[in-house]
């Protein structure tokens, strides 16, 4: 009987560490999966200031308007990461934080949203510049994810 | 008022005023002056904000403005109701942090607020208003 004893607690504990490195792998994946939804959602968000901030309204109206609005979109929807930055982002999360605010004022900032809104090519040096900064931080957060934990 | 953040200091809150920016004025409020739209963000500094900063002063009470309910927003628009209360001698810094409250439930409004705080702390007055 010993043996059988032993062979039950052994596929136990086998099937225990299957059960929780599923579920650690599950997890990560779902993490690396968030870092790279908003590392795209950030990209969306270059592609949509750029072309905003490069629009002169007065000899293109409806585009800039359309613009504005995907701009604005884009924006407000990247704030949903902040549900569960903290915990991804770990040592990483304060300067997220800092670089977020730097591209929601940059992006949305000046003349956004009003009649007397022109071009403005510093506006867009700006923004690219904090996007792939965060890009960069948002890649190597996802490097670590995988070291670290 | 259950918030994340609240700007500078916290009170007693059970006898503050509140007012909602996405219940009071628009859950998609925009641009800085009324050649911007109706729900600008001067037009909110001058018929809401300031007037209900007024009337808690005078009440020793301290306003909270709840970002509850915002569905986008324009950091142009926090810049012109906000800072403008500076840049145009509405108030002084001084007075606004010990009365104005910036509250919010979720998360991802913190960026609104973070910009606020900014906004108020980097505007100087304009002479000749």
């Amino acid at each position: 009987m010993d043996w059988v004893g032993s062979l039950l607690i052994g596929a136990l504990l086998g099937a225990l560490l299957t059960y929780f490195t599923t579920n650690y792998i599950t997890m990560l994946s779902m993490d690396v999966a968030s870092l790279n939804d908003h590392v795209a959602q950030v990209k969306l968000i270059e592609k949509y200031a750029v072309a905003y901030w490069l629009t002169d309204p007065n000899v293109d109206p409806i585009q800039n308007h359309n613009l504005e609005t995907k701009l604005l979109g884009a924006i407000s929807a990247s704030a949903y990461f902040e549900k569960e930055a903290k915990r991804i982002l770990c040592g990483n999360y304060s300067k997220y934080c800092q670089l977020d605010q730097e591209l929601y004022e940059s992006a949305t900032g000046g003349n956004f949203q009003s009649k007397s809104k022109a071009m403005d090519p510093e506006r867009v040096i700006k923004t690219m510049k904090v996007c792939n900064e965060l890009c960069a931080l948002l890649r190597k957060s996802r490097r670590s994810l995988y070291w670290v934990r | 008022m259950s918030g994340y953040c609240d700007y500078l200091k916290v009170p007693n809150m059970t006898n503050n005023p509140e007012i909602s920016i996405a219940e009071e004025y628009s859950a998609y409020p925009a641009g800085r002056d009324d050649t911007d739209g109706k729900f600008n963000g001067k037009r909110f500094k001058d018929k809401i904000l300031v007037p209900k900063l007024r009337d808690a002063i005078e009440k020793g009470q301290k306003l909270i403005v709840s970002l509850d309910g915002l569905e986008s927003c324009g950091s142009s628009f926090l810049d012109s109701a906000f800072g403008g209360m500076i840049r145009h001698g509405d108030f002084e810094k001084k007075k606004l942090s010990e009365v104005l409250m910036i509250a919010h439930k979720q998360p991802w409004q913190a960026r609104y607020k973070n910009a606020i705080i900014e906004y108020i702390r980097r505007a100087k007055l304009i002479e000749n208003n």
